[in-house]
């Protein structure tokens, strides 16, 4: 399959990741031949199982919890100011 | 002579104070680079509590500790909170010793993609330990660790376990909380035992199993201890997948049909049985789990912990360098593809497309099991192969075919060494059950365990 | 000439104990990230599991909004990178939200009824708070994870105040169902206004304009009144393809207008897909049924006041309006008072005293169980009306609130004894002789007048409707 540099632009904005000049290429042909090889399964057509994928969620109930929280998460963490994450301004 | 971690179930206080000394002494070498601190040069972490040592997968929080998932990504995070296998391991006796090395982001089967460094195997250096446990895999064999933990989403646990020559168990999804577990893919993940021999898997398995609350996707059924059912005398009907076994080397070849003849003189029906094309199940569990992980993977921002780069001139440039910079070439790569496959006009093509391919694997081996106990299979088509082989990512994925559709249909498996190849190297097999019936892969197992006798040297020997 | 068709997003927040997919507490005002946990700061290897709560009161809007409850309903991710949003994607559902399909029933520019359909109500979370400086940003997530339901109508608004109409009633609902505040202000119901034009008559639907997060009705009103026109004027100037493009703007509650936010890339692509961490939500049985039960809703209040009541559908619909009043109206009834006596003392009489001393019914140091008293007073006529009135400026300007206390130490007890009146009506007529010939001559009004010196002879004590009946008696 041919993934053009286009949308290899759109993923990499999308996932917030950039990629320099000869590594857009490289991502282009493992991404091409990875999506090649799976269009063995475009044509395969399987029949309606009814095997469930999995069981449902249990629900919580509404009352609060104090969870165990070690502060070194916080007093390691350079970039925090009065208690909250800082961030170089948000446009 | 080894200790196993049943032997030291019976440990005194005192036995076990000189056992934890004696991991810690033997480890300050730096041989194999399983654990994460033997890489980076500093002693082992450990908690201010006596009990029996357990290394840790690098995924896997622990509180206090410093958890990097082999990643520059997660530089400088630690841990606030105990992942829930762990407050079990501590309820049951059981203590965290040792971080152990991984593949980054558990995205890999050569634990050689870890920031921190190459593990080795110990069978031989110039081999990978397989991935993405390599690191637990390594210890154990090593006789670095009695016991370790791993996660499994594609064979993680059973392919290094087998290239290093351990057990390597990885539970029917559900069994084992994920909750503290860095995920990769949710539907997929399991955090399993790689021990020295299958009694070992069993007691730490007990372990760590059980439902969680905090886990949504956690099974709520009745768990009974594996280790109390343990019987090696049952016998059972085993399916072959002749077909499988025909794509592996020669000499791992070999030692699986060996074991087949074993097992069927000892009174099992062996039974020839076909699954599907594996390269289905390998294309729907690429789909999934690299659709999963990106997502997943989009907390790590660089904004509330691990690695930021420094000075971004702006919000977008935090994002984008912080994540170029700090996820190494696989994760990215993996991160590309996932968010290609959810895509506006992909998405049905691929990630839903995946989703019945898992619900066809699932009927399909639920058919099987209706005319077999378990079913046996290789781990990989190859003993652990060296180094920087030169293969293509595709390449790469394509060694996860035995191990990839029992993560995608959600059931037990298990990887046992059989012997050893002309080079040395540990040769393995698979035993797989239907979902929560992992006690007839125990019971086989260690049945298994007995019949080809082997134990590789190297855990043979040791002073732990 | 054309018409608008306007569609509303309203996210309201729930007022569960503790967020939707953790246990932390959803209160607020406290020190910045202090209610957060590994699930809701997004650690790794943190998952989420669903609030039992959050469910029960999105089932308790659908029955009230007569909408469907979807048993099996699935939470999807939302992939979007932004600070506030600690996991990188917002759990919300798309396929299959809890709630579908439901109306409900406002008043139109006309006043006669019209029915808004609701498509759907889904749960989703909420993000966190960022507080923007020179040169850097703040996060608090205290916020993140706290259960929003986003209340989605059908482009069915054709004008403002039909909007107003339907916000006021939603907030009404959401408060009477105890589920929400449903407070602009505070920003636990934000509105999301999706406003297009076309032709009048015509039936086809034209690019919409999305306008966000907006707190305050008098500001939609507003903002709808200049994208009318912005998009009327781009219609009849030919650039309506470029002038009106599906887009999101910002209301500025300066210059009163609306502006695009313009951003560097292409709409996002969102690559929903169902949360594997979370399985399908089956609702049991019993939760269905419980969410049957809901306390009365405006609607039904207004039609029992003016059936059993015998209220008029204006006071009917007053008393309904806050839903402290309208507590306050049924407490009082309760404990004995007569429905349009009730109406009368609590909100002609207290609230208008109130809004007098610019506090409210909340903050009021006169409570229910004083007016209660009061009014029980007035009733058995052990006090004139214009004497509960003077009680009722004493309670504003005085501690003590024991009423017959009160009465006794005014002196205001109200004199039923007929004697007495006729005493005093006997030495009137003695003295007044040609009123009584006015009255015999057709002149009604001396009733009054003889009443009025009766009260002004008992320092209003009098009973003044038995005073009149009396006099009218004696002058026969």
């Amino acid at each position: 399959m041919n993934i053009e540099d286009i949308t290899i632009k759109k993923l990499a904005t999308l996932s917030k990741l950039e990629f320099k000049e000869d590594e857009v290429q490289e991502i282009k042909n493992n991404l091409g031949e990875i999506l090649t090889f799976m269009e063995n399964m475009k044509d395969i057509s399987f029949e309606d199982t009814t095997t469930p994928i999995s069981n449902s969620s249990v629900l919580r109930e509404d009352i609060h919890i104090q969870k165990e929280f070690d502060d070194a998460f916080y007093e390691n963490n350079k970039n925090i100011e009065n208690n909250q994450f800082k961030l170089p301004t948000v446009l | 002579m080894r200790t196993t971690l049943e032997q030291s179930l019976k440990l005194s206080k005192e036995e076990l104070k000189e056992l934890n000394v004696s991991i810690d002494k033997k480890s300050s070498s730096t041989s194999f680079g399983g654990y994460v601190e033997q890489l980076k040069k500093i002693p082992l972490k450990k908690l201010d509590r006596l009990g029996i040592p357990i290394a840790i997968k690098d995924n896997i929080n622990v509180s206090s500790w410093e958890m990097n998932c082999g990643s520059k990504m997660l530089d400088g995070y630690i841990s606030p909170y105990n992942a829930t296998v762990i407050n079990n391991l501590k309820k049951n006796g059981f203590v965290p010793f040792g971080v152990t090395n991984m593949d980054e982001l558990a995205m890999g089967s050569t634990t050689d993609t870890s920031i921190h460094g190459r593990t080795t195997n110990p069978h031989n250096v110039e081999c990978v330990p397989g991935g993405s446990s390599g690191g637990s895999a390594s210890v154990v064999a090593s006789g670095h660790a009695i016991a370790a933990l791993g996660s499994d989403t594609g064979g993680s646990i059973r392919q290094p376990a087998a290239f290093c020559g351990v057990v390597g168990f990885k539970p029917s999804y559900g069994h084992v909380s994920r909750y503290g577990l860095s995920a990769y893919s949710s539907s997929l993940d399991q955090i399993g035992p790689i021990t020295q021999n299958v009694t070992d898997a069993a007691i730490l398995y007990d372990a760590i199993k059980g439902y969680d609350d905090l886990d949504s996707t956690s099974c709520n059924i009745e768990f009974k201890s594996t280790y109390k059912n343990l019987n090696k005398t049952e016998k059972y009907t085993i399916g072959i997948v002749k077909e499988y076994v025909e794509q592996c080397e020669p000499d791992l070849k070999e030692d699986i049909y060996k074991s087949i003849e074993k097992l069927k003189s000892d009174g099992h029906t062996i039974k020839e049985i076909e699954l599907f094309d594996t390269k289905i199940a390998i294309s729907s569990y690429y789909i999934m789990a690299t659709a999963e992980a990106s997502s997943n993977l989009a907390r790590l921002d660089g904004v509330r912990y691990g690695y930021r780069y420094d000075n971004p001139k702006d919000l977008e440039e935090m994002y984008v360098k912080s994540r170029s910079v700090g996820f190494g070439k696989e994760v990215k790569r993996r991160i590309m593809l996932g968010t290609f496959v959810l895509s506006s006009g992909y998405y049905d093509a691929y990630y839903k497309k995946s989703k019945e391919i898992q619900k066809y694997v699932k009927s399909k081996f639920k058919e099987t099991f209706n005319s077999c106990d378990l079913i046996l299979m290789p781990v990989a088509p190859t003993t652990a192969f060296k180094f920087d082989t030169e293969l293509s990512p595709l390449e790469m994925y394509l060694n996860d075919i035995f191990t990839i559709s029992i993560n995608i249909a959600g059931l037990p498996g298990m990887s046992i060494p059989i012997g050893k190849d002309s080079n040395g190297l540990p040769t393995a097999l698979q035993f797989i059950s239907k979902e929560q019936d992992e006690q007839k892969i125990f019971n086989c197992g260690l049945n298994l365990e007995e019949l080809v006798n082997y134990q590789s040297d190297i855990i043979n020997e040791g002073d732990i | 000439m054309f018409e608008l068709v306007i569609g509303l997003e309203v996210h309201a927040q729930l007022n569960t104990k503790t967020k939707l997919f953790c246990s932390c507490l959803t209160s607020y005002g406290s020190v910045p990230n202090k209610h957060t946990c590994p699930v809701c700061l997004g650690l790794p290897g943190a998952l989420p599991k669903v609030n039992k709560a959050a469910v029960s009161k999105a089932l308790k809007l659908a029955t009230a909004i007569d909408a469907t409850k979807n048993n099996n309903s699935i939470f999807e991710r939302k992939n979007y990178f932004y600070p506030d949003s600690p996991v990188g994607y917002q759990i919300s559902q798309l396929e299959r939200p809890i709630v579908e399909f439901g109306e409900i029933k406002i008043k139109d520019k006309e006043n006669s009824d019209k029915i808004i359909r609701i498509n759907r109500a889904h749960l989703e979370v909420d993000a966190g708070k960022s507080t923007h400086f020179n040169g850097y940003s703040l996060i608090d997530l205290n916020r993140a994870g706290t259960p929003l339901l986003e209340i989605v109508t059908e482009p069915d608004f054709s004008n403002s105040t039909e909007v107003g109409n339907y916000l006021k009633k939603l907030q009404s609902i959401v408060r009477y169902l105890d589920i929400g505040n449903a407070n602009m202000e505070e920003g636990s119901f934000r509105c999301d206004v999706n406003i297009s034009i076309r032709p009048l008559g015509s039936k086809e639907l034209f690019t919409r304009v999305e306008i966000k997060n907006m707190n305050s009705i008098k500001f939609i009103e507003k903002a709808i009144a200049y994208e009318f026109d912005r998009q009327v004027e781009a219609w009849e100037d030919n650039t309506y393809e470029t002038q009106v493009r599906q887009e999101t703007r910002l209301f500025n509650t300066d210059t009163l207008q609306t502006k695009s936010m313009r951003s560097k890339e292409d709409a996002n692509d969102y690559r929903y897909f169902p949360d594997p961490d979370l399985l399908e939500i089956t609702i049991p049985r019993n939760m269905i049924e419980e969410s049957n039960v809901i306390p009365e809703m405006p609607d039904k209040k207004v039609e029992r006041y003016t059936n059993e009541y015998k209220l008029n559908k204006e006071e009917a619909e007053r008393i309904v309006q806050d839903i402290t009043l309208n507590t306050s109206f049924e407490y009082l009834i309760e404990q004995g008072a007569k429905p349009k006596t009730a109406l009368t003392w609590l909100v002609v009489e207290l609230v208008g005293r109130l809004n007098k001393r610019h506090t409210n019914i909340k903050d009021s140091s006169i409570t229910m169980e004083t007016l209660s008293a009061l009014i029980s007073n007035i009733e058995s006529k052990n006090i004139s009306s214009s004497s509960g009135k003077v009680i009722l400026d004493y309670l504003f300007d005085n501690e003590d609130r024991d009423i017959e206390v009160i009465i006794k130490k005014l002196n205001l007890k109200q004199i039923n004894n007929d004697d007495l009146i006729i005493d005093i009506l006997n030495d009137l007529i003695k003295s007044n002789p040609d009123m009584v010939n006015e009255y015999k001559a057709g002149k009604k009004k001396v009733i009054g007048s003889f009443v009025g010196q009766i009260m002004k002879k008992t320092n209003g004590q009098a009973n003044p409707q038995r005073a009149s009946e009396l006099v009218l008696e004696k002058l026969k």
